[in-house]
C-alpha cells in the first residue's frame, strides 16, 4: 500500500498562554508569559531552592463530553485531553453526535470509529490523583485522632489551623485507580468519542507528546487509521509541591537572583534551569489528507516525517556529545526526503537547563544553516513536560501556517550565534520542526511542511 | 447553621442524583424504581453513594449500602438518619 499524506486538520490547546488555539497562539507573537511565586504551602513542606511557576489559572470550562460527575471521576489530565480534542475537531471541522446518552457518549460525525485511533502522551499520567488519594489514607487518621482529642487553646487553635492547611480529603476517592492510571486520558478520549481503533499511551517524559503525535503520524500514513486524536497531556500540581520537589532536588528549575519575570531564558548564557508549568495540553487531528480534501476540511499543516532515537545514556541527564539527537534529526529529515537547508524553522526543545540547551544549540549549530529560525516555546510556558511536544508541534504548525514566529524570551546573550527568533518576526518556511528530549533519553522530532506546500505536490 | 431537610427535599435531591449518575432525565426516576431496573450498574452505585455522602453529609456503610434497592429505600434511609444540606 502507498504511504498516505497526513494532514493537520484541526488543533485545541489548553495552556498558561490559553485555553484555546487562537487566544494562546496570540499570546505566544505577543511574547508574554505567566511567572508567579510558588503556593505558600509548597514551602511549609519542602525547603526549596526555585521560587517561581507557571500556573494555569482558571482552565477548566464545560463541555458537554464530561459532565459535572464525570469530571469528578477524572484527573486534571484526562479533563484537559476532553478540552483539547473538543476544541481540536471542531476546528477541524468535525462535528460530534450523540451515540449513546446513557453513557454521554458520542461518536465524530461521518468518521468511521473503527478507522481512527487516540495517540496520547503523558509524563507522569495521573500522579495528582495518586497524591489526592495517599494524602487522604497517610492523613485521615491522624486527623480523626487529633479531633478526638480534647485540646484546651491555644493548642486547639493550632491543631484546628494546621488540618485546615492539610485540606484533607472528605473520603477515600474510590474512582483512584481509574484516576491514577496513565492510560485513563486516552481512554475517556476512546470512550467520549466512540474511537475503537488503536489507544495508545506514550509514557515518554518530556518527548512523550512530540512521541505520540509521530506515531499517529506513522499510523495514518500506513493506513493502520483513517483519522488520529493525538497530542499530548499533563498536569503537576498537588498540595505539597511533591513534583516541584522532585524536579527542584536535582538542580532542574531556574532559580537564582533574576527577577522572576525573567529567571526562565532558554539558550541564554544565564539560564539556570527550567520554569516549572503547572501543566496543559494539545490535541491535534491528523488525518489522511486526501480524505481530509475530499470533506473539503482546512489543513493546518502537513506532518512529513519523525525521527526516534535513545541516548542509552542517563535517567536525567543527556548524553552530553548529542549523538543520539542528531541522529533522531537526521532519521526525520530523511524520512520527510528533505535536506537540513530545507528547514526553515525549528522549534527547540530549549528548556533552560544549562546542560541541555548547551548539548542541543551545538547540535542545531552544526546540522542546520546560520539562517535557520529557532525559538523555545518553553521560554514563554515554561515546561509542560509530557504536553510540551505536542504544545510545540502545534506552535510549529501555525508558524508554518501563519508564517510568523513567537520570540524566544529572555534570550539576551546566546552561547552560540544560532538565529534565534528575539522578536516575533515574519518567517519564510516551507518546512519546520518540533524536537523533544526526554529524561531517560528519549528524542523525538517531527517535520512538518506547510499547507500550501501541501497543495503544491501532486497527489 | 446546617438546616434539616425534609423527606420532600431528600427525596428531590436523591432522584436529581440518580439522573445525573445514570444520564436520565428526572422524570424517569420513579420513587418504587429499583436501581437495578433503572441500569444501575454496579460502578453508578459507587458513584452514587459517593455523590449521596457529599451530598449530605453522611458517611455510609456496606451494610447500608446493600440495602438500598430502590429509590424508595435510599430516601428512606437518608430521612431516618437525619441529613443536612
Amino acid at each position: 500500500m502507498a504511504l498516505r499524506r497526513v494532514a493537520v486538520t484541526g488543533a485545541g490547546v489548553v495552556s498558561s498562554l490559553g485555553t484555546d488555539l487562537e487566544s494562546f497562539w496570540r499570546h505566544c507573537l505577543e511574547g508574554r508569559t505567566v511567572v508567579e511565586e510558588i503556593p505558600a504551602a509548597w514551602s511549609l513542606h519542602s525547603p526549596l531552592r526555585s521560587r517561581v511557576w507557571s500556573p494555569l489559572g482558571a482552565w477548566e470550562r464545560e463541555t458537554p463530553l464530561a459532565t459535572r460527575i464525570e469530571r469528578k471521576q477524572l484527573d486534571p489530565t484526562g479533563r484537559i485531553a476532553l478540552l483539547a480534542a473538543e476544541e481540536a475537531l471542531q476546528r477541524a471541522g468535525l462535528a460530534l453526535e450523540s451515540a449513546d446518552p446513557r453513557r454521554n457518549a458520542y461518536r465524530i460525525a461521518g468518521v468511521d470509529g473503527e478507522r481512527a485511533g487516540v495517540f496520547l502522551g503523558t509524563g507522569v499520567g495521573g500522579l495528582h490523583s495518586c497524591l489526592e488519594s495517599s494524602r487522604f489514607i497517610v492523613l485521615d487518621q491522624p486527623r480523626r485522632a487529633l479531633q478526638a482529642m480534647e485540646l484546651e487553646e491555644p493548642v486547639a487553635a493550632e491543631v484546628a489551623a494546621v488540618l485546615d492547611r492539610l485540606a484533607i480529603p472528605r473520603a477515600f476517592n474510590p474512582f483512584s485507580v481509574a484516576m491514577t492510571m496513565p492510560n485513563a486520558a486516552a481512554a475517556a478520549l476512546s470512550i467520549k468519542l466512540g474511537i475503537f481503533g488503536p489507544c495508545r499511551t506514550f509514557s515518554g517524559a518530556c518527548a512523550a507528546g512530540t512521541l505520540a503525535i509521530g506515531q499517529a503520524f506513522r499510523a495514518v500514513r500506513q493506513g493502520e487509521c483513517d483519522l488520529a486524536v493525538a497530542g499530548g497531556v499533563e498536569f503537576l500540581s498537588d498540595p505539597f509541591g511533591c513534583a516541584f520537589r522532585g524536579f527542584d532536588a536535582v538542580g532542574a528549575l531556574a532559580a537564582g537572583p533574576l527577577p522572576a519575570e525573567r529567571i526562565n531564558r532558554p539558550f541564554d548564557r544565564e539560564r539556570s534551569g527550567f520554569l516549572f508549568s503547572e501543566g496543559g495540553g494539545a490535541i491535534l487531528v491528523l488525518e489522511d489528507l486526501e480524505a481530509a480534501r475530499r470533506r473539503g476540511a482546512d489543513v493546518l499543516a502537513e506532518v512529513v516525517g519523525y525521527g526516534e532515537t535513545a541516548d542509552a545514556h542517563h535517567l536525567m541527564s543527556m548524553a552530553p556529545e548529542g549523538r543520539q539527537i542528531r541522529r533522531a534529526l537526521e532519521l526525520c529529515l530523511a524520512d520527510a526526503g528533505i535536506a537540513p537547508a530545507d528547514v526553515g524553522y525549528v522549534n527547540a526543545h530549549g528548556t533552560g537547563t544549562p546542560a541541555n540547551d548547551a548539548v542541543e544549540a551545538r547540535v542545531l549549530a552544526e546540522l542546520f544553516p546560520p539562517a535557520t529560525r529557532i525559538n523555545s516555546t518553553k521560554s514563554l510556558l515554561g515546561h509542560t513536560l509530557g504536553a510540551s511536544g505536542a504544545i510545540e508541534a502545534v506552535v510549529a504548525a501555525l508558524t508554518l501556517r501563519d508564517g510568523i514566529a513567537h520570540p524566544s524570551l529572555n534570550l539576551t546573550d546566546p552561547e552560540l550565534p544560532l538565529a534565534y527568533v528575539r522578536e516575533a518576526e515574519p518567517v519564510d518556511a516551507r518546512y519546520a520542526l518540533s524536537e523533544s528530549f526526554a529524561f531517560g533519553g528519549q528524542n523525538a522530532v517531527l517535520a512538518l511542511a506547510s499547507a500550501s506546500q501541501a497543495g503544491t505536490f501532486p497527489i | 447553621m446546617e438546616e434539616t431537610l425534609n423527606r420532600d427535599e431528600v427525596t428531590l435531591k436523591v432522584r436529581e442524583l440518580l439522573a445525573e449518575t445514570l444520564h436520565r432525565d428526572i422524570g424517569e426516576i420513579g420513587l418504587d424504581d429499583r436501581l437495578e431496573d433503572l441500569g444501575a450498574a454496579s460502578v453508578d452505585l459507587i458513584t452514587l453513594v459517593f455523590e449521596l455522602e457529599d451530598a449530605f453529609g453522611r458517611t455510609l456503610e456496606d451494610e447500608d449500602i446493600a440495602r438500598l434497592t430502590t429509590v424508595r429505600s435510599v430516601v428512606d434511609f437518608l430521612v431516618a438518619g437525619g441529613v443536612g444540606g
